[in-house]
C-alpha cells in the first residue's frame, strides 16, 4: 500500500478484545515473514544467477529447438531463438532486481537528504524544494519515465536515471513530513536550549524516528520499480536486447502467447511473485515497526 | 468555501509553472541539437537556423523558457514531426478516448473494490476476508499488460465473450462502447481494485473500532445504516485520496493497455511519438496530462471537505 | 491454520492462472510445413459474387501519409493502391501490362514513348482522366518523389491530344516502362493540380475501384466503393485486369500486436489479416474456421554495410561478415523455415535469375576470422541497426549478432521504430550494419540502381565500374544483353559487398471463410477488388 504523506490524524488506540488484537498481529506477522521468505529467495536467485542457470541466457542459442515446450532439459521451455527460458528468467531476476535496487537506493538517499534539509531548515529552501517536488509529482510516474526514456535513450543506466528522477520526490516528501512532525515535539527545543548542534539533532534524534516509514516506503517503491522496468521493457523502451530482463522477455514473447504461452507465463509469475513478496514484506514491516500507522 | 477554492487555485500556479519548467527541460536532456529534435533529421540548415531563432536557442535558458511558455499560453504546442498536425489537435482528438477508458476502469474498480473492502472489514478474519485479500494482493502484483494479454486469450479468443480490440465512441453505440472497453478497463483496473480494496478494508476496520460507532450501535441502529451512513463516510477520506493518487497510476497504465488493445487514445499516441522521436507531441502529452492530474488532485481535496467538514477550515 | 488457508488460496490462484493459459493453447506438433503454393488458400468459386457489405482488414501498421508520390512506406501503399492507379502496371509475375494506357508505341530510335489512354475513365471527383492529368502527375512525381531518379531519362512530356501523351527520353531506355510500373513509391495518376507546388495531399483522388473516405489516425482508414469505376478488360492479374468492387466499404484497421490481430480474426472483429507471422502459420492451418495462405514472395531481406566509416569501409571486414553468416539459420529463426536463403536480390523464379546469381558466399568461420585479423579489428563495438516494425528484422539482427560474435566481433543491436530507422539510419548512411527488407521491383535496375549507383546510394558505396554497368543496363533495350549486364552487376556486388541479400520472406495471410474471391499474391500486396462477402 502506498504510504500517504498526509498529516496523519492520529487516532487514539481503541482497545477492543485483546485476543482480537494479538491474533491480528500474529497472522499479519506470518504474512510479513512469508514476504521476507519470498524476497530472500528471489534475491539469492538474483545474486547467484550464474551458478543456478543451466544455460547462458544470451549465447546458448539453438536454432533447431525453437519454441520448445517445457521439458526436463528446459524447465521453462525455449524461446524463439532456442534460448532456455529458465536461465533467462534467472538472469532476468538479476537484471531487474539490480535495476530496481539501485534505483531505490539512489532515490531514497537523495530523497532523504532533500527531505531533511527541507523539513529541518524550512523557509525559502523548503518552499523551493517543495515546489519542485510538487511539480515532479504531478506527472504520472510511468508516463514521466517513458518521456524521460524517450529523451535519454534506452540503456540500463538511463532506466535507473529516469526512475530515480520519478521516485526521489516521493521520498523527499515522506522524510520532510516525518521531520516536520518530530520537529514540533517539545523535546527538540529543549535539546536546542541545551546547546545541541543542528546536525546532531538531525541525525541523532530526528532521523532514527523516520527510519520506519522510510523502510516501508522503500519496499513499496522497490515493487513499483520492478513493475516500471517491466512496463518500460515491454514497450521496447527498457533493457535492450539480447540481455534478458523480465520485462523484455515478455516483450519478445507476446506474439507467441497463443502457441507458446510459456514464454510469457514464467516471467509474468516471477514479476508477480516478487511484487507480492514485497507487498507482504511491506505489510509485515508496517505492523511490526509502527502499528499505529494503519 | 469560495475563498478556500480561490486560495487552492492560486496555489496551483507555482505547481503548474514547475510542471512546465520540467517539460521544457526534457527537450534539453536530449543529446544533440534541440532544434533538430523538434524538426526531425530531414530538416535542412535553413530550417534548423529558423527553428533555433524561434526557440531562442542562442539566448540564455531563462529567456527560452519564457518564449516557450508564452507560446504555450497562446495555445501553440507545436506540430507533430510525423503527421504535420498540431499537437493540440492530436491530443484533443485522443483525450476523450482515454478519459472514457479511465473512467470506465475507475468505475469498475470502485464498484468492485469498495463493497469488497467494506464486506471484508465487516466480516473480518473470515474465509471471505482472506479470499478477497488474496485476490487484492494478486491484483496489485500482476503487471497490467500481462493481465491484458491473459484476458484477451481467455475472454476474447477462447470464450469469445468480448472483443479484443478497438474503440467505438459512445455517440455511435453505448453498448458497443462498453463491450469494447471491458477487457482494457479490467486490465487497467486490476491494480486499482487491489489497492482500493485493501485501503477500504483497513480504513473501515479503523473506523468500526471507534467509540462512537459503538455508541450508534448501542442506540440500536441497523447494521446497514451503521456501515453506510456512519462508518463509510468517515472512512472515505483516505479512500478518496487513494483514488486520486491512483488516477496517476491509471494515466500511466493506459499507455500499455492502449497499445495492446489498439485503442487510439493518448497512451497509444504517447508510444507512437516516443518510438518516432516526435518530441513536440511527447512534450504536449505530458504537459496536458500533468495539468489534468493537478486539477484532479484539487478536486480530490475539495471532495475531502464534503466527507469531513472539519478539514475545510483547518486546511488552507 | 489461517496460514495454510492463505497459502492454499494462493496456490489455487496460481494454478487457476496456469490452467487458464494452458487450456487456451492448442496442442500442436509442429510438422514440416509445405513450402509450395497456398495450402487452404484456393477458394472454390462455389458461390456467386454478391455486392454489398463492409470488409475489415487488419494491418500491422498504420499509414504515415496519404500522398503516394512522396511515400515510400508499404502501409501507405496497401490501402491507397485501391484508390489510385498507374499508367502501366505489373501482372502476377511482375511483367508490364496496360492500365490507364491501353497501348503505346515506341519510336524507331527508342527515345519517344507515345501512350494512348483509355477513354471514359473517371476520377473520383467526377472528371474524366485525360492526357494533361498524366503529364501533371508524372511531372509532380519527377519533382517531389524519392524515387525520381528512375525518371532521369525523361526530357519532356507532351500532351498530343486529350487521350495521347508522349514522353521524350534523352536516350534509349530498357527500364522506362518499369519505372512507370514500379509499385514502390508508385507514380500514380492524379487529377491535374491536386497537391500543387508540392503540397501534401490529404484527400487522395484517383481512378481506382474504391475511393478514399476518411482516415482516423491510429484507428482506421475507410474506403468506399466507386460506382463509376471503369475497369480494363481481361483476366485479373497483378494490379491489372478486370477489377470489380463488390463490397461497399473497406476498413483498414492497424493492430500492432500480432496475437491480437489473429485473435480479432477469430472473434470476427476483422475479416482479413495481413502480416501473419510464420510462427502462427502451422497452428492456423489446422483451424477450420479460417483460411490461411502462404506464398513464397519476392520480398527479400537485405544487409547493408555502412561504408562511410570504420570498420566496414574496409572490404576485408565486409568479406569477413559475408563468410561468417549462415543464411539458413537466419531463415530458420526469422521465417520459421517458411522462407529461403537468398543468394541474390533477384528472385529465382524470375527471368533474370542465372547461375551467376545463385553463386554465393558459403559460411567459412576460419576464413572470416582471418579476414578480421587482417583488417586489424580492435574490438570496438559494432552496432546492427534494425527496425521494430517487422518481426523478422529484429530476429535477423539477433541471429546475425550471435553469428558475428563467433568470429570475434563485439556486436550490439539497436532496434528503432520505422520512422527513426528510415530518417536516422537508412537515408543518412550513418550505421555500421543495417538490415531490413525490400519489397518486389519489376526490373532489376530498380533493385540495384538505388543502392549501388553513386548518385543515389546511401551507404557510401561509390564505384565507377558499377556506375557504368548500371547506366548501360538502363540504356540497353535487348533482354538477353540486359541479363548479361545484371549478371556482371551481381558479380561485382559480391566482390564489393555494398550489401548482402539474406533471405526471401514468405507472404502469409489469413481470412474468414465467408470472404470469397481473395487471392494472395507473391508480391505481397492484398487486392480487395473481385472480393465479396458471402453470408
Amino acid at each position: 500500500m502506498k504510504n500517504l504523506s498526509l498529516n496523519v490524524i492520529k487516532k487514539p488506540k481503541v482497545s477492543s478484545s485483546p485476543f482480537f488484537e494479538h491474533f491480528k498481529n500474529f497472522s499479519r506477522r506470518k504474512q510479513g515473514i512469508a514476504g521476507l521468505l519470498i524476497i530472500t529467495v528471489i534475491l539469492l536467485i538474483a545474486i547467484f544467477a550464474p551458478l543456478i542457470a543451466p544455460y547462458d541466457p544470451v549465447d546458448d542459442v539453438n536454432y533447431s529447438n525453437l519454441n520448445a515446450a517445457p521439458s526436463s532439459t528446459h524447465l521453462f521451455g525455449t524461446d524463439e531463438y532456442g534460448r532456455d527460458i529458465f536461465s533467462r528468467v534467472i538472469y532476468g531476476a538479476k537484471v531487474s532486481i539490480q535495476i530496481s535496487f539501485i534505483t531505490i537506493l539512489i532515490s531514497a538517499s537523495i530523497g532523504v537528504v532533500m527531505g531533511l534539509i527541507s523539513g529541518f531548515f524550512g523557509g525559502v529552501i523548503d518552499g523551493l524544494l517543495m515546489r519542485l517536488v510538487d511539480g515532479l509529482m504531478s506527472f504520472p510516474p510511468l508516463l514521466f519515465a517513458i518521456a524521460l526514456m524517450a529523451a535519454l535513450g534506452s540503456s540500463i543506466k538511463n532506466i535507473i536515471l529516469a526512475l530515480a528522477i520519478v521516485y526521489t520526490p516521493m521520498f523527499a516528501r515522506l522524510i520532510r513530513g516525518c521531520v516536520l512532525s518530530i520537529k514540533e515535539k517539545e523535546y527538540i527545543d529543549s535539546i536546542k536550549v541545551m546547546g545541541g548542534s543542528n546536525i546532531r539533532i538531525l541525525f541523532k534524534h530526528i532521523l532514527p524516528n523516520c527510519v520506519s516509514p522510510l523502510l516501508i516506503q522503500m519496499t513499496t517503491y522497490f515493487a513499483y520499480a520492478i513493475l516500471a522496468e517491466a512496463s518500460l521493457s515491454f514497450l521496447g523502451l527498457g533493457v535492450p536486447q539480447p540481455d534478458p530482463s523480465w520485462g523484455n522477455i515478455l516483450y519478445d514473447g507476446r506474439q507467441y502467447m497463443i502457441d507458446s504461452p510459456w514464454i510469457t507465463i514464467f516471467p509474468g509469475i516471477a514479476i508477480g511473485l516478487t511484487v507480492l513478496g514485497l507487498n507482504l514484506l511491506g505489510d509485515g514491516l508496517r505492523d511490526y515497526l509502527d502499528p499505529n500507522l494503519d | 468555501m469560495s475563498s478556500f477554492l480561490i486560495k487552492r487555485l492560486l496555489a496551483l500556479i507555482p505547481v503548474l509553472l514547475t510542471v512546465s519548467a520540467v517539460v521544457f527541460m526534457i527537450i534539453h536532456f536530449i543529446p544533440g541539437d534541440p532544434a533538430a529534435a523538434m524538426l526531425g533529421s530531414q530538416a535542412n540548415e535553413e530550417q534548423l537556423a529558423q527553428m533555433r531563432e524561434k526557440m531562442g536557442l542562442n539566448e540564455p535558458l531563462f529567456i527560452q523558457y519564457t518564449l516557450w511558455l508564452s507560446n504555450l499560453l497562446q495555445g501553440d504546442l507545436g506540430s507533430s514531426l510525423v503527421s504535420d498536425q498540431t499537437v493540440l489537435s492530436l491530443i484533443a482528438n485522443r483525450l476523450p478516448v482515454t478519459l472514457n477508458l479511465i473512467i470506465y476502469s475507475m468505475a469498475i474498480s470502485i464498484l468492485i473494490a469498495i463493497p469488497l473492502g467494506v464486506i471484508s472489514a465487516v466480516k473480518h478474519n473470515t474465509g471471505f476476508d482472506y479470499a478477497s485479500m488474496v485476490i487484492a494482493l494478486i491484483g496489485i502484483s500482476i503487471p497490467n499488460f500481462w493481465a491484458a494479454l491473459l484476458l484477451i486469450m481467455v475472454f476474447a479468443l477462447n470464450l469469445g465473450m468480448f472483443p479484443a480490440t478497438g474503440y467505438i465512441s459512445i455517440s455511435e453505440s453505448l453498448i458497443l462502447n462498453i463491450k469494447h472497453l471491458t477487457l482494457p478497463a479490467f486490465s487497467l483496473g486490476f491494480i486499482q481494485a487491489g489497492i482500493i480494496t485493501r485501503m477500504t478494508r483497513s480504513s473501515m476496520l479503523d473506523v468500526l473500532r471507534q467509540d462512537y460507532i459503538r455508541t450508534v450501535k448501542a442506540k440500536g441502529a441497523s447494521p446497514f445504516t451503521l456501515v453506510f451512513r456512519h462508518a463509510l463516510k468517515n472512512a472515505m477520506i483516505p479512500i478518496v485520496t487513494i483514488i486520486g493518487i491512483n488516477f496517476g497510476l491509471l494515466l500511466g497504465g493506459t499507455v500499455v493497455v492502449e497499445s495492446i488493445f489498439s485503442i487510439n487514445g493518448i497512451g497509444q499516441l504517447m508510444i507512437q511519438s516516443v518510438l518516432n522521436r516526435d518530441y513536440p507531441v511527447i512534450q504536449g502529452i505530458i504537459l496536458v496530462i500533468a495539468a489534468i492530474y493537478v486539477f484532479i488532485t484539487l478536486f480530490v481535496d475539495i471532495l475531502y471537505t464534503y466527507f469531513d467538514p472539519k478539514i475545510k477550515y483547518s486546511k488552507g | 491454520m489461517k496460514k495454510t488457508r492463505f497459502y492454499n488460496m494462493l496456490i489455487l490462484l496460481v494454478i487457476l492462472v496456469f490452467s487458464l493459459a494452458a487450456c487456451s493453447q492448442n496442442n500442436q506438433q509442429s510438422s514440416k510445413p509445405q513450402k509450395n503454393e497456398a495450402s487452404q488458400g484456393e477458394d472454390s468459386i462455389d458461390s456467386e459474387p454478391k455486392s454489398g457489405g463492409t470488409l475489415t482488414v487488419a494491418t500491422g501498421a498504420d499509414l504515415t501519409k496519404l500522398d503516394l508520390h512522396t511515400s515510400t512506406v508499404l502501409s501507405d501503399r496497401i490501402p491507397l493502391l485501391h484508390v489510385q492507379e498507374m499508367l502501366v502496371t505489373i501482372d502476377e509475375n511482375m511483367k508490364i501490362i496496360p492500365m490507364l494506357a491501353q497501348d503505346w508505341e515506341i519510336s524507331e530510335d527508342q527515345t519517344t514513348f507515345t501512350f494512348h489512354l483509355r477513354e471514359g475513365v473517371k476520377f473520383h471527383n467526377g472528371n474524366e482522366m485525360k492526357a494533361e492529368d498524366v503529364k501533371y502527375s508524372i511531372e509532380r512525381f519527377i519533382e517531389y518523389a524519392p524515387r525520381n531518379a528512375e525518371f532521369s531519362m525523361v526530357d519532356s512530356i507532351e500532351v498530343i491530344d486529350d487521350y495521347t501523351v508522349a514522353f521524350q527520353l534523352n536516350s534509349p531506355s530498357g527500364v522506362f516502362l518499369g519505372s512507370l510500373a514500379n509499385p514502390y513509391n508508385p507514380a500514380v495518376i492524379i487529377p491535374k493540380d491536386e497537391g500543387a507546388n508540392g503540397e501534401e495531399i490529404k484527400n487522395p483522388i484517383g481512378t481506382g475501384p474504391f475511393k478514399f473516405d476518411k482516415w482516423e489516425q491510429g484507428k482506421q482508414l475507410v474506403l468506399k466503393k466507386f460506382d463509376d469505376y471503369k475497369s480494363i478488360e481481361g483476366e485479373p492479374t497483378g494490379f491489372g485486369g478486370e477489377k470489380i468492387a463488390y463490397v461497399d466499404e473497406i476498413v483498414f484497421k492497424p493492430i500492432s500486436e500480432a496475437s491480437v490481430r489473429l485473435t480479432s480474426l477469430e472473434t470476427g472483429e476483422v475479416d482479413v489479416v495481413l502480416d501473419v507471422l510464420p510462427n502462427d502459420y502451422d497452428r492456423l492451418k489446422q483451424k477450420q474456421n479460417l483460411v490461411v495462405a502462404m506464398k513464397p514472395s519476392l520480398n527479400w531481406g537485405m544487409l547493408q554495410y555502412g561504408m562511410n566509416k570504420p570498420p566496414f569501409d574496409n572490404p576485408d571486414m565486409r568479406k569477413a561478415v559475408a563468410y561468417a553468416l549462415n543464411k539458413q539459420e537466419i531463415v530458420d529463426v526469422a521465417t520459421r523455415k517458411l522462407g529461403e536463403p537468398a543468394p541474390s536480390a533477384v528472385f529465382p523464379e524470375t527471368e533474370w535469375f542465372s547461375d551467376v546469381h545463385a553463386n554465393d558466399y558459403q559460411q567459412d568461420i576460419e576464413k572470416a576470422k582471418e579476414l578480421v585479423k587482417k583488417a586489424g579489428y580492435d574490438g570496438e563495438p559494432i552496432v546492427i541497426s534494425t527496425s521494430t516494425a517487422y518481426d523478422h528484422h529484429e530476429k535477423t539482427a539477433l541471429v546475425m549478432q550471435s553469428q558475428l560474435k563467433k568470429i570475434g566481433l563485439n556486436v550490439e543491436i539497436e532496434a528503432l521504430e520505422w520512422a527513426s530507422f528510415i530518417s536516422d539510419r537508412w537515408v543518412t548512411g550513418d550505421y555500421h550494419l543495417l538490415n531490413g527488407h525490400i519489397t518486389p521491383r519489376p526490373d532489376p535496375n530498380q533493385i540495384y540502381y538505388a543502392y549501388l549507383h553513386s548518385s543515389t546510394s546511401y551507404n557510401g558505396y561509390k564505384s565507377e565500374k558499377m556506375d557504368s554497368l548500371l547506366e548501360q543496363g538502363i540504356k540497353e533495350v535487348d533482354m538477353s544483353k540486359r541479363k548479361e549486364i545484371y549478371n556482371d552487376v551481381q558479380s561485382l556486388l559480391q566482390e564489393d559487398l555494398s550489401f548482402s541479400s539474406l533471405y526471401y520472406y514468405p507472404v502469409i495471410e489469413a481470412h474468414s471463410p465467408k470472404i470469397k474471391g481473395y487471392e494472395t499474391w507473391s508480391a505481397g500486396y492484398p487486392r480487395l477488388w473481385n472480393v465479396w462477402i458471402s453470408e
